[in-house]
């Protein structure tokens, strides 16, 4: 199965964002710097097959969030 | 030698102990550094801070990610105050007020940052509003309540507070240092802004934690800048709440310990405290009215009741009180301006202020000892 990151805004909107949505059972990761372009970050890691269940679930809710990146450890 | 404690109003003891076993097993299990990083024990760390907000945030009526963990409620009140106000603003603060709120107030004055003045604490509900209607001006933008005095038990009347403050587009602080965890409070109904509190008095938890809840409007400036766990790359602070809010290592042990004493407080329920510390202060008024030479500054039904002697004065009653295991504060309760209020500025008061552990007895054994002295 493929993963995929979700890159959220703060670690606080990764907490309430892993929340929103048990199901997924996404796991928070830290993200290399570079990424983001300025410095530390958390993302949401998970099937790439919840993503598109899980970014309706955070616009919903109003969490604020970023790119998705993907796919990893595809199988 | 039994101790009484009668001092709840500068801090809570004992701690009951669901709250010392939620700062034990955060300090086991969520031992990492929450926010930073992603290895178990940081991940444990978070979840359990992220619980802890919303703990919180669900008692006060907030939301989550504008629940910020601070040092104290001095610190929370210090934030507030600074981050909230521009350059020329006028501050209106009422006349019982802790120097927890004067001394931010008065820094940015001399700083010509601000200006301020105070409405009239000391009469009615309807003579306080009618003082601050007659002194909110065209440059006044915030608008600071103590929500019950750390003096007597004089409570201000938050909500219409808040009303008139959103009816004239102004932002309404309250210092709820002495209400938080003993009085009903709620950011949306009360129309508050900017909610600060302690987590160690009424919530019961360790020293340490104080609580700041925002509302939607409130754009908070940050007062200390640091590690924030996101966006290390920028030179200012994120912009996010909490993080905007929260440089450094935030004290998750005592964090979790407040997040118990909420829900002890839920499982209590305020009613129920509220009714007990009533019944308290009310045999102890009692028995001071019995009393010859004692009387009772300023409002008395509540948590906190301030006495005075005729001829003792209040370090001389409260240096007695401890000689007997009797645990009170006397002297000004850094409100100078409260106790000018109050008529009380020659010598401050002897303080008493119950808590849940309290008991008809321990309101015994105190005016045992205030007898024998009034009788002296």
């Amino acid at each position: 199965m493929s993963e995929c990151i979700i890159t959220m805004k703060s670690r606080t909107a990764a907490e309430r964002g892993r929340r929103c949505l048990p199901r997924a059972g996404s796991v928070i990761v830290s993200l290399d710097p570079g990424i983001t372009g300025n410095g530390c970050a958390f993302g949401l890691r998970l099937p790439c097959g919840e993503v598109g269940r899980m970014k309706d679930e955070l616009r919903r809710q109003g969490i604020p969030f970023g790119t998705v990146i993907g796919g990893y450890g595809a199988k | 030698m039994n101790l009484v404690y009668l001092d709840h109003a500068a801090t809570s003891w004992p701690k009951p102990r669901e709250i010392l076993d939620a700062a034990r097993d955060a300090s086991v299990h969520a031992g990492g550094n929450p926010g930073r990083g992603a290895h178990p024990l940081s991940d444990a760390a978070s979840g359990l801070l992220y619980s802890a907000r919303e703990e919180a945030a669900s008692f006060f009526g907030g939301i989550p990610e504008r629940t910020v963990f601070t040092s104290g409620a001095t610190c929370s009140l210090n934030i507030a105050i600074r981050g909230l106000v521009r350059p020329g603003d006028h501050i209106l603060f009422d006349n019982l007020v802790h120097n927890a709120v004067l001394r931010p107030i008065r820094a940015l004055e001399a700083a010509g940052l601000c200006t301020s003045d105070f409405y009239d604490a000391s009469g009615s509900d309807g003579e306080l509003m009618e003082s601050l209607r007659a002194k909110a001006g065209p440059r006044t933008r915030l608008v600071i309540a103590t929500h019950q005095s750390n003096i007597c038990s004089r409570i201000l009347p938050i909500r219409e507070i808040g009303r008139f403050c959103r009816e004239r587009g102004l932002l309404f602080v309250v210092d709820a240092a002495q209400s938080g965890g003993h009085l009903p409070i709620s950011l949306p109904e009360d129309g508050i802004d900017a909610l600060c509190l302690p987590g160690h008095k009424g919530l019961m938890g360790l020293p340490g934690v104080g609580l700041l809840l925002l509302s939607d409007r409130a754009r908070c400036d940050p007062l200390l800048f640091g590690g924030a766990g996101i966006r290390s790359e920028d030179p200012g602070m994120p912009e996010e709440l909490p993080e905007r809010l929260e440089a450094g290592t935030l004290p998750l042990p005592a964090i979790a310990s407040v997040a118990a004493g909420i829900r002890l407080i839920r499982k209590t329920g305020l009613d129920a405290i509220r009714r007990h510390e009533e019944k308290l202060s009310a045999l102890f008024a009692e028995g001071i009215g019995r009393m010859g030479r004692y009387r009772i500054a300023g409002e008395s039904r509540g948590g906190v009741v301030s006495i005075l002697h005729e001829t003792v004065s209040p370090a001389a009653i409260g240096t007695c009180l401890a000689e007997q295991g009797i645990c009170v504060r006397t002297g000004y309760h850094c409100a100078p301006l409260a106790h000018r209020t109050l008529g009380t500025e020659k010598q401050g008061t002897v303080r008493v202020s119950f808590g849940l552990s309290n008991t008809a007895q321990d309101i015994e054994r105190i005016l045992n000892v205030l007898n024998e002295i009034d009788e002296f």
